[in-house]
């Protein structure tokens, strides 16, 4: 009792989480806030990852240097990152073996067999994600356990463990609000009652689709068990939500966005994206991101008259290439924009840049051919030991979950595998 | 041990497959004509015959034999390299493999039903909260998009739910409660506005804009038509459907119609840049017209009542000479408004809705709505005369501090009679007591923990709005029950839940016969909410959504302006709209001599020209490349980005939407070549490089004829012989804009022709569709395909094969009419079973 008149989280909600794995963060919740344990812990700076994703794919000839290491000849793009030297590393010869097409998109940040997923008809054959996997470790402590958001792809980058795409948020201005507007007193209370009154609305849709499952076949029964492992979703996000409420929403010097950029403005939205995963992780709302670049449509660049997906399937085309550029050195600059920002990020210890851990990928090594070989991949920050260009086998790549892997334990992370690791990258 | 290792051996020699349970007919022509290529050691494309079982039972296993079955089929397989088999083995092979391939697929039909439990669509869901709660407020932004499957996001396979869905269901169904139930009293919108009081609502900006009012009129310059003289009607009071009437006619326009335009504005993101154009009417000049129009208003939203510019029309050009006259002496185009009135909301008879509005009624029934301040404590005996009237004028609260609440004497008692009445139609079905049991449960406990009736019944009423029930389309493997055909058909033909009338049909169990579904087909269609599919389907099928996904180059298409699309959408649907209405052929997708057309259409066609912007059936001349789907405007557009066509894209969508050809993806052990056009000049010289290859000349040469068919299209539709070019050529083009002529760059010719797949050339596209035309079963086939997906939830399966097969028979005999076939798709065993 004493418990429950304490803290935003009654013994009945701690119960009926049940085999919920939140365990810290339900203690934490439960904890009176000035002393959560979140707020210890930003003295020491927390780890964080943020995955940015593009389904694109980058023209390899104007990216990839020939010299691996910190000495590499610059390159078309990596001139964009020329002040950034020392603190990337950018890898040739990486992917996931045996993938091909744009269908590989929901297998980039999960690596399972191609096998799998090569069929999207067929669903539920994939597993987690690099984020959902990290938020599981790392997204305890936050307002957010992770923000799955940017321009939604046609197959998902996000998936749960159970196979279920986790779709993107795709309006700035809603995740805006989200993270920073506070509320009114009477919207304070409102919303406190939704939460509670959403848990049992989830509780009703258990039991009532267990009764439905009656009446179906077996595969039906089985759509409807996964079903549930989206109702257990919910339910913590709604816990956590609870757990929150009450917490002020932390307050930024950075003029609210009035309405989502136009799809065609690339700087804006892009800068804006970058933007909000900055202030998310400043201000400890979330510490794994999963963001979403890019419009295959034609964007408002000097002279650009062709679309980006358009530009990328260029047939070896020059004039088509140098369209493809304008996209691609244009999206360089943004994100060194963001990569210098984030240095200029003070934390207790560093700057943000340091303790974010960055991985910047497409599942399209060459989009002109549809292939998945030799994938565009460069991690960033996250006090890793940069090499530059790390150079592997062009022809016999390196699993690209092997660098997954190494990412997680950066992250103090306790695991040796993800996907389909066969074993960890060393090199950075 | 020596056993063991010699046992697989013994088998491999007396049968080298794994599909031992294939009979040996097929065994021998598998052996004979496929296992050199498709055996342990080779397994091209992926696919060995010596370990690969025959189990179609097992749905994946069926999908690797399909694909077998329809190479063999189609003559791709064995390659025209190798020994060929003689056409009577082929024929057995299929008929042997095929029928047990269509059994096995029936049978897990009948298993699993071949429609996996699918949940509503997002629009599904929006269209259900707006019929059961009598509202409009629109909540499907709220969900993440869904996605499409084999063409339809109805597609269970594609309808996944994540955590987030179940977090917007919450959300949707609270803004919608919210909507339903007044917060507090609201005056219905009614104006009856002549020409001074319409003066008087924005007499200022009027005065600037030089509009007057004279005999009785008030009077819309042209000269500054839109986005200036936009006439704003007060802001609609909540969500729901309105009336407006505008009386009018054209001034100083040589006799012609003005057009008038109706358009819905939300004061929130008021764009004068892109209206979004609701309506366009044609005002005549000789005497008034009074037009009437309905539509959908969420609160807040208002009316916007403006004349289009008409560049082409403007008489008067120059500002100084017309600053200079008085605002009655200008003699260009305008409209002359005597009257507008409007009102709502409506109630589904058309009648201005009475208060406590149809919504609540849904909800509370006769309970009387009371000031929050006013209610008595909870418990308290006090009790109004139920059903006691509330005078709307009288309660002037702010809904904030002190909203309007429903009220109830006997709580509990009140609480279930309202229950026992909305679950039932809000799950489409009759409710078991134990399906009850638990709203009524919550509702007590909540009442008893002093939870006020209110809070109580918005609580229990959004976890129905959220239940399992409401979300998924209930149907048990066999055949369907009277309920769940109703729900299909609801879904199929409105994209919204069955009315009281479709379930008393499935309670009585007439829709058991086809007499009765045919009567219910025929109300479906009639009925207004029939909108929902045509707009559902044609959105899907066709691409329309995509109608705004780019932006013609303005530099290359200076003709291009807003009134274009607007037209070319409208003509898509009324097409699609006559074809459902008259029973008219399926064919006609490919070719029609008739079309709608407007002032606008015709000249983008280069038809005879047409009076006015409304759009109407039009005769076409014979021997033009025009009538048909593959040539309108929407179609040409949505195929194209906004600055140059692609062959490759158009034919690809003229493959999979039209000829229900999707070409098979690339075998993966083919190593991928990547395309290299430098030095080809021409598209033509492009695509040659690709027919070249062998690796894609066998899907090239499927998608590449339709493209080329439509090369004289430019990317708004427009009829070409020459590309336009966005660099100074030496040559140029000119382009007839309303009101002036506009020079763009000229670039390479276009050639037409092309040939088939089978080698028959054709020189146009009339000469193109001509070629479909002569497999008229083939188009049935496919757009029977579409239909059937949609209205099932599920691609079309092995078994249904025959099934569409039938139906193109029998539809032969009704000259392929698409009401025809809409009966003929309600009365297969797929979609009358799960």
């Amino acid at each position: 009792m004493h418990l429950a008149l304490r803290t935003p989280l009654s013994r009945r909600s701690l119960l009926r989480a049940g085999a919920v794995s939140l365990a810290l963060p339900i203690l934490n919740a439960m904890l009176p806030r000035n002393a959560s344990a979140a707020a210890t812990e930003r003295l020491s700076a927390p780890k964080r990852l943020l995955l940015i994703g593009r389904n694109l794919g980058v023209h390899a000839p104007f990216l990839f240097p020939e010299t691996p290491g910190l000495d590499y000849e610059t390159t078309p793009y990596l001139q964009y990152l020329e002040a950034h030297r020392g603190d990337f590393t950018l890898f040739s010869g990486i992917s996931h073996l045996g993938y091909n097409d744009h269908k590989s998109e929901p297998g980039l940040f999960t690596g399972v067999a191609w096998d799998r997923i090569k069929d999207p008809i067929r669903e539920h054959h994939n597993t987690v994600s690099l984020d959902q996997f990290a938020a599981e470790h790392l997204g305890g402590q936050t307002r957010y356990r992770n923000l799955v958001i940017g321009s939604p792809v046609q197959w998902h980058f996000s998936w749960t463990e159970k196979g279920v795409p986790v779709p993107s948020e795709r309006s700035q201005t809603e995740v805006f609000k989200q993270l920073f507007l506070e509320r009114t007193h009477a919207e304070l209370q409102s919303e406190i009652q939704r939460l509670r009154s959403g848990r049992s609305i989830l509780d009703q849709v258990i039991s009532e689709s267990k009764t439905l499952a009656r009446t179906l076949g077996s595969e039906d029964r089985d759509r409807i068990e996964l079903m549930f492992s989206s109702v257990r979703e919910a339910e913590q996000a709604l816990l956590r939500a609870e757990a929150w409420v009450t917490t002020p929403k932390p307050s930024v010097t950075y003029r609210a966005p009035e309405k989502d950029p136009s799809h065609d403005s690339l700087s804006e939205r892009e800068n804006l994206w970058f933007d909000l995963c900055r202030l998310a992780f400043q201000t400890d709302s979330t510490r794994v991101i999963l963001l979403t670049l890019g419009d295959a449509g034609r964007a408002k660049l000097d002279g650009l008259s062709l679309g980006h997906h358009d530009a990328s399937h260029h047939g070896k085309d020059e004039k088509k290439i140098e369209q493809l550029a304008l996209i691609e050195a244009a999206e360089f600059q943004l994100f060194s924009r963001f990569l210098s920002q984030t240095k200029q990020t003070p934390e207790p210890s560093g700057s943000l840049f340091e303790h974010t851990a960055i991985l910047n990928a497409s599942n399209l090594g060459n989009a002109s051919a549809h292939t998945c070989e030799n994938l565009p991949v460069l991690l960033s920050g996250g006090g890793f030991a940069h090499k530059g260009h790390v150079l592997f086998d062009r022809k016999h790549n390196t699993p690209l979950s092997n660098l997954f892997v190494r990412i997680l334990q950066q992250l103090n992370v306790p695991t040796d595998r993800f996907g389909s690791s066969t074993s960890v990258l060393g090199d950075i | 041990m020596r056993l063991l290792v010699a046992l697989p051996w013994i088998v491999l020699v007396s049968t080298p497959f794994a599909s031992a349970t294939l009979p040996p007919m097929a065994q021998d022509f598998l052996e004979s004509f496929c296992i050199d290529c498709h055996d342990k050691a080779s397994h091209k494309a992926g696919l060995d015959l010596e370990s690969l079982p025959f189990t179609p039972e097992q749905k994946h296993n069926a999908q690797r034999w399909e694909a077998l079955f329809d190479r063999v089929h189609s003559g791709q397989m064995p390659p025209k390299k190798s020994d060929q088999p003689d056409p009577e083995a082929r024929k057995r092979l299929l008929q042997l493999l095929g029928s047990r391939l269509s059994g096995a697929s029936l049978e897990r039909a009948q298993s699993q039903g071949r429609v996996p439990i699918r949940r509503l669509t997002r629009a599904e869901y929006e269209h259900t909260l707006h019929d059961l709660l009598h509202i409009r407020t629109p909540v499907r932004h709220l969900f993440p998009e869904d996605a499409s499957t084999a063409g339809f996001d109805k597609v269970a396979e594609g309808l996944s739910l994540s955590a987030t869905h179940f977090a917007k269901y919450q959300e949707a169904a609270e803004l919608a409660l919210r909507e339903a139930v007044p917060s507090a009293a609201y005056a219905p919108l009614k104006i009856s506005d002549d020409a001074a009081t319409i003066f008087k609502r924005r007499a200022e900006e009027f005065k600037a804009w030089r509009c007057y009012v004279k005999d009785d009129a008030f009077v819309l310059p042209s000269n500054l038509f839109y986005p200036y003289t936009a006439v704003l009607l007060p802001q609609a009071p909540r969500s729901g459907r309105y009336r407006i009437r505008v009386t009018a006619r054209a001034l100083h326009s040589e006799g012609r119609p003005l057009p008038l335009v109706l358009s819905i504005h939300n004061g929130l993101s008021f764009k004068p840049d892109a209206p979004e154009v609701s309506s366009w009417h044609d005002i005549p000049a000789d005497a008034p017209r009074t037009i009437t129009s309905e539509c959908v208003l969420a609160a807040k939203e208002q009316f916007h009542v403006y004349g289009w510019t008409l560049p082409q029309r403007d008489t008067v050009r120059d500002r100084q000479k017309r600053d200079n006259l008085a605002p009655e002496d200008w003699t260009g185009p305008s409209l002359a408004i005597s009257r507008i009135e409007c009102e709502g909301p409506l109630t589904e008879t058309g009648a201005v809705e009475s208060w406590p509005p149809s919504s609540y009624r849904v909800l509370f029934d006769t309970l009387p709505l009371r000031k929050l301040s006013e209610l008595p404590p909870s418990g308290s005996a006090d009790s109004p005369a139920p059903g006691e009237p509330l005078d709307p004028s009288g309660k002037k609260a702010s809904a904030k501090t002190d909203p309007l609440v429903p009220y109830s004497a006997n709580p509990e008692a009140d609480a279930e009679r309202l229950l026992r009445r909305f679950v039932p139609v809000a799950f489409r079905g009759p409710v078991a007591e134990s399906t009850l049991a638990p709203y009524l449960e919550a509702v007590r406990s909540a009442l008893a923990a002093g939870t006020p009736f209110h809070e109580a019944m918005i609580a229990v009423y959004k976890s129905v709005l959220c239940s399992p029930h409401l979300l998924f389309l209930k149907e048990s493997p066999g055949a369907l029950d009277g309920f769940a055909i109703a729900s299909r058909l609801s879904y199929f033909l409105w994209n919204s839940p069955p009315d009281e009338a479709l379930l008393l049909a499935a309670a009585s169990g007439a829709l058991g016969t086809p007499g009765e579904r045919h009567r219910q087909v025929e109300r479906l269609l009639q009925d207004p909410k029939s909108r929902r599919f045509e707009q559902a389907f044609l959105s899907q099928w066709l691409d329309l959504q995509r109608i705004d996904a780019t932006a013609p180059d303005a530099k290359l298409y200076p003709e291009f302006d807003r009134s274009l699309q607007e037209s070319a959408l409208a003509e898509t649907q009324l097409f699609f709209r006559e074809l459902l209405e008259g029973n008219r052929s399926v064919l006609e997708c490919v070719q029609s001599d008739w079309t709608f057309l407007n002032e606008r259409l015709a000249r983008h066609y280069g038809l005879p020209p047409v009076d006015g912007f409304e759009l109407r059936k039009t005769s076409l001349p014979a021997g033009g490349p025009r009538g048909g789907l593959l040539t309108q405007a929407s179609i040409l557009k949505v195929t194209a980005d906004g600055a140059k066509t692609s062959p490759i894209l158009r034919g690809k969508w003229v493959c999979e939407r039209i000829l229900g050809v999707v070409p098979p993806p690339p075998p993966e052990d083919v190593p991928k070549i990547e395309p290299d056009i430098r030095g080809a000049t021409t598209i033509r010289q492009q695509l040659a490089r690709h027919r070249d290859s062998p690796a894609c000349a066998s899907c090239h040469a499927l998608i590449d004829p339709p493209g080329f068919a439509l090369e004289n299209f430019d990317v708004i539709g427009g009829w070409r012989e020459y590309y336009r070019a966005s660099q100074p050529t030496g040559a140029t083009l000119e382009v007839t804009l309303p009101s002036r002529k506009a020079q763009v760059h000229r670039g390479p010719s276009v050639e037409p022709g092309y040939w088939m797949a089978d080698g028959r050339p054709f020189a146009d596209v009339q000469a193109y569709k001509q070629l479909l035309l002569s497999d008229s079963d083939a188009l049935a086939r496919a757009f029977a395909s579409k239909l059937l997906t949609f209205a099932t939830g599920a691609p079309v399966q092995f078994a249904d094969r025959e099934e569409i097969e039938s139906i193109v028979a029998g539809l032969r005999e009704e000259r392929f009419g698409v009401r025809s076939l809409i009966h003929r798709i309600i009365e297969t065993r797929a979609f009358l079973h799960k």
